[in-house]
C-alpha cells in the first residue's frame, strides 16, 4: 500500500443517493418530456454520422377525400352519445373500479425504490456516440427497400403548396392549429412573454414600440397563444405546494382588448404538465400529464432489505387514495376534481402508470374547462384539425398492467405488418408496440372513437399526420435485418384504427432525424452511414412502393415545403478530420416536383460549428412566400446566434447570415406582419428586421 | 424508464468509485458529489444506450470527464443547482475527513498535468484494462501505457507511490 492508495480507500463518500438521483432524473425527464413536444424528431444527442432522407409520396386524399372522411369523421357516422369513450376504452363504472385499478397495477409496479418506469422514454431513436452500430453495408438500405421500385408514373409534388406561418406567426406543424409561443402577433399588435413577463408592442409605425408590461403571476416558462383580444399563456406554476410532486400548469387568460392596459382575466392550475397545448379557433386544448403520486415510500437502507422495502412500498400503494391519482384543477376557488371517474378511462395494458387528462375550454370562459382522461401515460399528442392522437411513445410498453415483460397480444396488428416471428425477435417487437388512441375533436369535448396498435416506436408528435381521414405514421422497430423505419397508414373500422397499408424498410439501422407530411406526400429523413433520400409512392394506401432514391451528404433536421415544387431542408453535415467530428448546419434546396427525380439544386453550408435551432424547434423557421425567403437560425460553438436569410432565387440561394446580440436561440423568432414587414425578437429587443 | 431497478443497481454499485475519482481528478469534496450526480443523471436518459454499451464503465467514465470537462468549465452544474439535489447528510467529521484528504490528494498529483491524472485514475485506480482507458481517453493504448509509466514514474519521485514505480498494476 502507498499514501495515495490509501487516501482513494479511506475517502469518505456517502450513501449513494439513488433514490434521491432516481427522483430528479424521473422530473427531468418529465420536463424534457415537456420540451420535446417542440422536436421534429429526435436526432440523437451526437450523431456522428452522416445522413440521408426519404422522400415518400402518399396519394391517400385525392379525389376519393372527401368520402373517405365522411366514412370516419364521429366514428363512421353513429350520432355521438353522451359518452366520451365510444370504442374499446372503457370508462370506470365507478370510482371504486378506478381506484382499484390504479392500486392493482401501481402494487404490481412499485419497486423497493418506489415507481420504476413510470416515466415513459422518449428517445428510442436516439444514438449517442458509444452506442452499438452494426455496419449496413453501403446501398444495403436502398437495396432492400428498391425491391420492386418503378419509375414515378403519375406521382408529383409539382402542386404541394408552400406552408406559411400561423394566423399568429408561429410555423406550426398543422394548417389551422396553432401552437404556443413566446411572441405572437394578430397582424399589426405584438405580445410577448419572457420569464412571466407579458409585453404588449405596437408595430404600426416606422418602429416596433412597447406600450405595456404585465407580470403574470406564479408563472414560469410561460408560452403564449392569441385568440382575438384574448392572450392564453400556459406554463408551470411556481406555488405548487408539494416538491415532491412536479410543477403543475398554470393557465391564465390575458385581455389586450386596451392594448396599453392589459388585464389578467383568469388564471386557473391544473395539476400534471402540458404535454400539448394547440388552439383551434378559440377552442384551446390542453393534454396533461400526471405521473403517479409521490406516495411515501420508502428504499432499501440498511436495517431494510430489498424485499421489506418492497412489501412496505406495495402496502402504501394499496392504501393510496383516489386523491392521490387524479388531478386537480383551481380557478381561485379552490382545488377540484379535473376528473370525474367515469370520464377516465381504464387503459388496456401496456400504458405506463399515471393519468392524461385531455382539457378543452373556449378562450372566453377558461374556468369551465371540459375534460376526459386516460388511466395512465400516452406520451406522444398530435392533432389534426378533427382529431386528436395520444400515442404511447417509443419504449413506453415499459409496464404491461404491472407485469413487466408481459406482451400484449397483437390481435389488433393482425397480419398487416410483416413481421419477424419468433423468439428473441418477437420479444424485441414487443417492446416497440405503440399504441394509438384517436378522438374525435367536437369543439372543447373529446371523444374516444378508435384505438390502433403498430408494432414499432413513434418518435414524436411530427411522426405522425391525418389526412383525408387517413393517419399517416412513421415508425421506427427493430426487425430481421436490423432497426429501419416504416410508413403506415391507417384508417378507424369501426372501434379500431386498422393499419391498411405500409412500406418498410427504410434506413436500415438509421435514425429518423426528421418528419414532415403534406396531404399526398411525406418527407422522411434519416441519418448514420448513408445518404439516399428516397420517394415512395403511396397512391394506393394498400399498395405503397418505392419510386427513387437520391444521394445527398448531411441529413435533414427540419423540412419545410415553399411552393412550386420546392422543398428547404435544413440539417446538418459531419466531417470527419484527425482532430474528431466537425459539424456543421447546412439549408438545401431540393426539387421535388418529379418525386421519380428529386434532386438537391443548391446546398448552403453555415461556417463550421454550428448547429439549426429547428431541429428541436421549428418555430425558428419563418417563410415568407411574398419574399421567397426563408429566416432561420443557428447556434454556433461560441454561444452566440446566426440568424440566416435564404432567398430562394430560381435554383439557387441568396444568403445573407447575421451574428445576432443574444446568444439564446429560444429569445429569438421572427415573424412576419400583415403589412408584409418582419419583426425581430432577439433577446430583450423587438425591432424590424431590415431584409 | 425500462430498467430502472438495473439503474438503480449500478449506482448503487459504482457510486463511491465515481466519487472518488472526481476527487482524484481535482474536483472538492462537494463538488465531486454534485458532478457524479450530473454524470449519474446523464446516464439515466440515456441509459438504454449506457446499459447495452460493451464496456459500460468505459461509457460511464467517458461521461465524467466530460462533465468534469465542460460542465465544470461553463459552471453548468452550478447554475442549476441551485436547490441541492441531496440534502447534506454526511456528518461534520465525514466532511472534514473528506476535504483534508481531498486536498492531500490534489497536493500530492499537483505535478501531473490533467491528462496524467486521468490515465492514473482510470488505469490505476478505477482499474479499467489499459484498452477500456484508451477508449474513454481517446488514445491509442500504447499512449495509455507510456503515459501512465511516466505519471507513476513521476508519483514515485514526488514519494507518493513509493513501491510501484512504472509498474502496471
Amino acid at each position: 500500500m502507498n499514501d495515495l492508495e490509501d487516501l482513494w480507500d479511506s475517502y469518505p463518500t456517502s450513501e449513494p443517493p439513488t433514490g434521491d438521483l432516481l427522483r430528479e432524473a424521473r422530473r427531468r425527464e418529465r420536463a424534457r418530456r415537456r420540451r420535446m413536444v417542440l422536436r421534429p424528431l429526435l436526432a440523437g444527442g451526437a450523431v456522428a454520422a452522416l445522413g440521408s432522407a426519404f422522400i415518400v409520396g402518399t396519394h391517400v386524399g385525392g379525389a376519393g377525400r372527401g368520402s373517405d372522411e365522411a366514412g370516419t369523421t364521429a366514428g363512421g357516422g353513429p350520432a355521438l352519445r353522451h359518452s366520451a369513450f365510444q370504442a374499446d376504452l372503457k370508462a370506470a363504472t365507478s370510482c371504486d373500479q378506478l381506484l382499484a385499478s390504479y392500486r392493482e397495477r401501481g402494487a404490481a409496479a412499485v419497486t423497493a425504490y418506489g415507481w420504476v418506469g413510470s416515466v415513459s422514454a422518449l428517445g428510442a431513436t436516439e444514438k449517442g456516440p458509444f452506442a452499438s452500430a452494426p455496419q449496413a453495408a453501403d446501398g444495403a438500405a436502398a437495396g432492400g427497400a428498391l425491391n420492386g421500385a418503378v419509375s414515378g408514373a403519375d406521382l408529383s409534388g409539382a402542386d404541394i403548396s408552400g406552408q406559411g406561418s400561423s394566423q399568429t406567426g408561429t410555423n406550426v406543424q398543422e394548417v389551422g392549429v396553432d401552437e404556443p409561443d413566446d411572441v405572437k402577433t394578430d397582424g399589426s399588435l405584438v405580445v410577448r412573454v419572457q420569464d412571466a413577463t407579458l409585453s404588449v408592442y405596437d408595430a404600426s409605425g416606422s418602429t416596433v414600440q412597447r406600450v405595456a408590461s404585465l407580470t403574470l403571476p406564479h408563472l414560469a416558462d410561460a408560452e403564449i397563444l392569441l385568440s382575438g383580444h384574448t392572450v392564453v399563456a400556459v406554463g408551470s406554476d411556481t406555488v405548487t405546494p408539494d416538491s415532491a410532486e412536479p410543477a403543475g400548469t398554470r393557465i391564465e387568460t390575458v385581455s389586450i382588448a386596451d392594448p396599453a392596459a392589459p388585464v389578467v382575466t383568469s388564471d386557473v392550475t391544473y395539476a400534471g404538465t402540458a404535454a400539448s397545448v394547440r388552439q383551434h379557433g378559440s377552442v384551446i386544448r390542453a393534454v396533461l400529464a400526471s405521473a403517479p403520486p409521490a406516495l411515501d415510500f420508502v428504499q432499501p437502507r440498511k436495517g431494510l432489505t430489498q424485499h421489506e422495502a418492497l412489501v412496505r412500498n406495495r402496502a402504501v400503494v394499496r392504501a393510496s387514495t383516489l386523491a392521490d391519482w387524479l388531478p386537480t384543477y383551481d380557478d381561485g376557488s379552490g382545488p377540484r376534481p379535473l376528473l370525474a371517474c367515469t370520464d377516465v378511462a381504464i387503459p388496456p395494458a401496456g400504458l405506463p402508470l399515471g393519468t392524461e387528462s385531455i382539457v378543452g375550454f373556449d378562450a372566453s370562459s377558461p374556468t369551465a374547462p371540459v375534460a376526459i382522461g386516460v388511466a395512465g401515460q400516452t406520451g406522444v399528442a398530435y392533432e389534426s384539425s378533427d382529431h386528436l392522437y395520444l400515442a404511447t411513445s417509443g419504449g413506453a410498453t415499459i409496464v404491461h398492467g404491472g407485469l413487466v415483460g408481459v406482451p400484449m397480444t397483437g390481435d389488433a396488428v393482425g397480419g398487416a405488418i410483416a413481421m419477424p416471428c419468433c423468439g428473441a425477435a418477437q420479444d424485441r417487437a414487443a417492446d416497440d408496440r405503440t399504441t394509438i388512441f384517436q378522438f374525435d375533436l367536437d369543439g372543447t369535448r373529446a371523444v374516444h372513437v378508435a384505438t390502433g396498435k403498430v408494432e414499432g416506436a413513434i418518435a414524436d408528435r411530427w411522426s405522425m399526420d391525418e389526412a383525408g381521414g387517413v393517419l399517416r405514421v412513421a415508425v421506427t422497430r427493430a426487425g430481421d435485418h436490423g432497426r429501419s423505419s416504416s410508413v403506415l397508414t391507417l384508417r378507424p373500422a369501426g372501434a379500431e384504427l386498422a393499419v391498411v397499408g405500409h412500406v418498410d424498410g427504410l434506413g436500415v439501422d438509421e435514425t429518423l432525424t426528421a418528419a414532415r407530411w403534406f396531404d399526398d406526400l411525406a418527407i422522411l429523413s434519416t441519418a448514420r452511414q448513408t445518404d439516399p433520400l428516397y420517394t415512395v409512392d403511396l397512391s394506393d394506401p394498400a399498395k405503397p412502393r418505392l419510386v427513387g432514391a437520391l444521394h445527398i451528404p448531411g441529413y435533414s433536421t427540419y423540412f419545410h415545403p415553399i411552393g412550386g415544387g420546392l422543398l428547404i431542408g435544413v440539417g446538418q453535415k459531419v466531417a470527419f478530420d484527425k482532430r474528431g467530428e466537425r459539424e456543421q448546419a447546412q439549408v438545401g434546396l431540393f426539387d421535388i416536383a418529379d418525386l421519380a427525380d428529386v434532386h438537391q439544386l443548391d446546398v448552403a453550408p453555415v461556417h463550421r460549428w454550428t448547429w439549426p435551432v429547428a431541429a428541436d424547434d421549428p418555430r425558428a423557421f419563418t417563410w415568407l412566400a411574398d419574399r421567397s425567403t426563408a429566416l432561420t437560425t443557428f447556434t454556433t460553438r461560441g454561444a452566440s446566434v446566426v440568424l440566416g436569410e435564404y432567398h430562394v432565387a430560381g435554383d439557387h440561394f441568396e444568403v445573407h447570415l447575421r451574428t445576432l446580440a443574444t446568444g439564446d436561440p429560444s429569445q429569438v423568432r421572427t415573424l412576419e406582419l400583415t403589412d408584409g414587414r418582419v419583426v425581430l425578437m432577439a433577446g430583450d429587443a423587438l425591432s424590424f428586421l431590415d431584409l | 424508464m425500462e430498467h430502472e431497478a438495473e439503474y438503480a443497481a449500478f449506482v448503487a454499485e459504482r457510486w463511491s468509485t465515481l466519487v472518488r475519482s472526481a476527487v482524484f481528478l481535482g474536483a472538492a469534496p462537494h463538488e465531486a458529489e454534485d458532478l457524479v450526480q450530473a454524470t449519474l443523471l446523464r446516464c439515466y436518459r440515456k441509459w438504454d444506450l449506457v446499459r447495452v454499451a460493451e464496456d459500460r464503465d468505459g461509457y460511464v467514465f467517458r461521461m465524467l470527464l466530460n462533465v468534469l470537462r465542460t460542465d465544470r468549465r461553463s459552471a453548468w452544474w452550478r447554475r442549476r443547482s441551485d436547490r441541492p439535489l441531496v440534502e447534506e447528510s454526511a456528518s461534520v467529521a465525514d466532511t472534514t475527513e473528506a476535504a483534508a484528504i481531498a486536498d492531500a490528494v490534489h497536493r500530492a498529483m499537483a505535478g501531473l498535468s490533467p491528462e496524467q491524472r486521468q490515465v492514473v485514475v482510470l488505469r490505476y485506480f478505477v482499474q479499467l484494462s489499459e484498452a477500456q482507458t484508451a477508449a474513454v481517453l481517446g488514445v491509442p493504448a500504447g499512449t495509455v501505457k507510456s503515459r501512465l509509466s511516466r505519471s507513476l514514474a513521476r508519483l514515485s519521485a514526488d514519494h507518493h507511490l513509493t513501491d510501484l514505480a512504472g509498474d502496471t498494476p
